[in-house]
């Protein structure tokens, strides 16, 4: 992951954690706000309850019968306003609950996305960043059954490396320049993002995802099926599905140049050459 | 009520897994987790300190995670301790088999966090 990434990583985190300090702040707030009225229409009943009653009713006079009459009316219009308060605090509590709930949800998506992050920045082998893939496609997204191919930049040809939930001899190689005909999301020319098509490797299939070293496509991760307990894509798995499409193509790529990369010390003059400096 | 933190041991071979197990957790202030990447570091983690649950995966290199169910059961200290399977593994008979080993509770990947601390929160009757 680029510096700017991991940024931008922390800002939205301090952006979510500044949301939901904010958002606390405002319920707390609000629900002292209700119980503050409750209390006051509670005390206003009270006191109109322990008025006196006149001890005698004279039933011939008409203004008892109209003041108890005035008296009942103006209690149930008090009952009516508590009914209104209380259902407006109960209204209020459901839609605060649902939104904690939803940060809760969101919160942990994102560290899902962090730690898939991590472990690809810190893969440096083949083997490293294909476990890593196949962690995060299985573990977190729910993929039972898949394939991760490379391709041979020579001979312009697709050959499986991985296979999870089936026997990888058994996949044959497949023309490159074919399988894009096919498939629209290798001429994508950058990872794979929530929106652009699934493109299943074949019928049945669940989509094929690029991977992509930003606009170089390296290989594709072939998904077949799900797991059995997991019915469908949720919100956070195209989030996940993105990152693959980006990291694991960054990693492969890599994991490629430091398998073939001889050792050097860092120099000041080379890296200064490097930069411009 | 006692500030004493229980203590949660969590079993998992897969690196990105286990730290989000370990973070879902994490939102339990009533409990202190220590990790273990297998089950044979499991019962390393076990000889030193006494974990009042254990969340355990199944497939793990060397001691998977049935078979450390069945060696925590036949250990006196761990005969009532709660033990939660997390795995891929969704058929019923895996189901059985876990719980009928002696596992509390099965819960199938792909989790997510508040499934994780709700079932850990009932388990331990926390409130």
């Amino acid at each position: 992951m680029s510096t700017g990434d991991e940024r931008a990583e922390a800002l939205k985190a301090d952006s979510l954690k500044e949301k939901t300090s904010a958002f606390l702040n405002e319920f707390f707030e609000k629900g002292e706000a209700m119980i503050r009225e409750l209390i006051i229409e509670n005390e206003k009943l009270r006191k109109q309850l322990e008025a006196p009653l006149p001890s005698e009713i004279d039933e011939s006079d008409p203004g008892v019968i109209r003041s108890l009459v005035a008296r009942i009316s103006g209690l149930e219009r008090e009952i009516e306003d508590i009914r209104r308060i209380a259902g407006a605090v109960e209204q209020e509590s459901g839609d605060y609950r649902s939104r904690l709930d939803e940060l809760e949800r969101e919160h942990y998506e994102l560290a899902c996305r962090h730690v898939a992050a991590v472990q690809f920045q810190t893969a440096e082998t083949f083997e490293e960043v294909l476990r890593t893939s196949t962690e995060i496609l299985l573990n977190f997204v729910g993929i039972g059954a898949f394939a991760i191919y490379l391709i041979d930049e020579q001979d312009q040809s697709v050959f499986p490396i991985m296979r999870e939930g089936g026997d990888r001899a058994e996949l044959p190689s497949v023309d490159l320049e074919g399988l894009k005909s096919r498939l629209a999301v290798l001429g994508l020319g950058r990872a794979w993002t929530d929106g652009d098509p699934l493109d299943p490797f074949e019928a049945g299939e669940l989509m094929t995802l690029p991977l992509y070293a930003g606009s170089r496509l390296l290989g594709l991760a072939r998904l077949q099926s799900f797991l059995t307990q997991k019915p469908k894509l949720d919100s956070g798995d195209s989030a996940l599905l993105s990152l693959v499409s980006e990291h694991a193509g960054i990693g492969i790529e890599t994991a490629w140049v430091r398998a073939h990369a001889e050792d050097a010390p860092l120099v000041r003059g080379a890296v200064e050459e490097l930069v411009g400096a | 009520m006692s500030d004493q933190k229980l203590n949660a041991l969590v079993v998992e071979d897969s690196p990105p897994m286990r730290k989000m197990i370990v973070f879902a957790l994490s939102r339990v202030r009533e409990l202190s987790v220590v990790e273990a990447d297998d089950g044979v570091d499991a019962l390393r983690q076990i000889a030193n300190q006494k974990f009042d649950i254990v969340i355990t995966d199944i497939n793990m290199p060397i001691l998977d995670g049935l078979k450390l169910v069945k060696r925590l059961r036949a250990d006196e200290n761990y005969k009532t301790v709660p033990i939660v399977i997390i795995t891929t593994e969704g058929a019923e008979e895996d189901r059985q088999r876990a719980l009928a080993l002696g596992a509390n509770a099965y819960i199938t990947k792909p989790i997510q966090a508040p499934q994780v601390i709700s079932l850990v929160r009932e388990i331990l009757e926390l409130s």
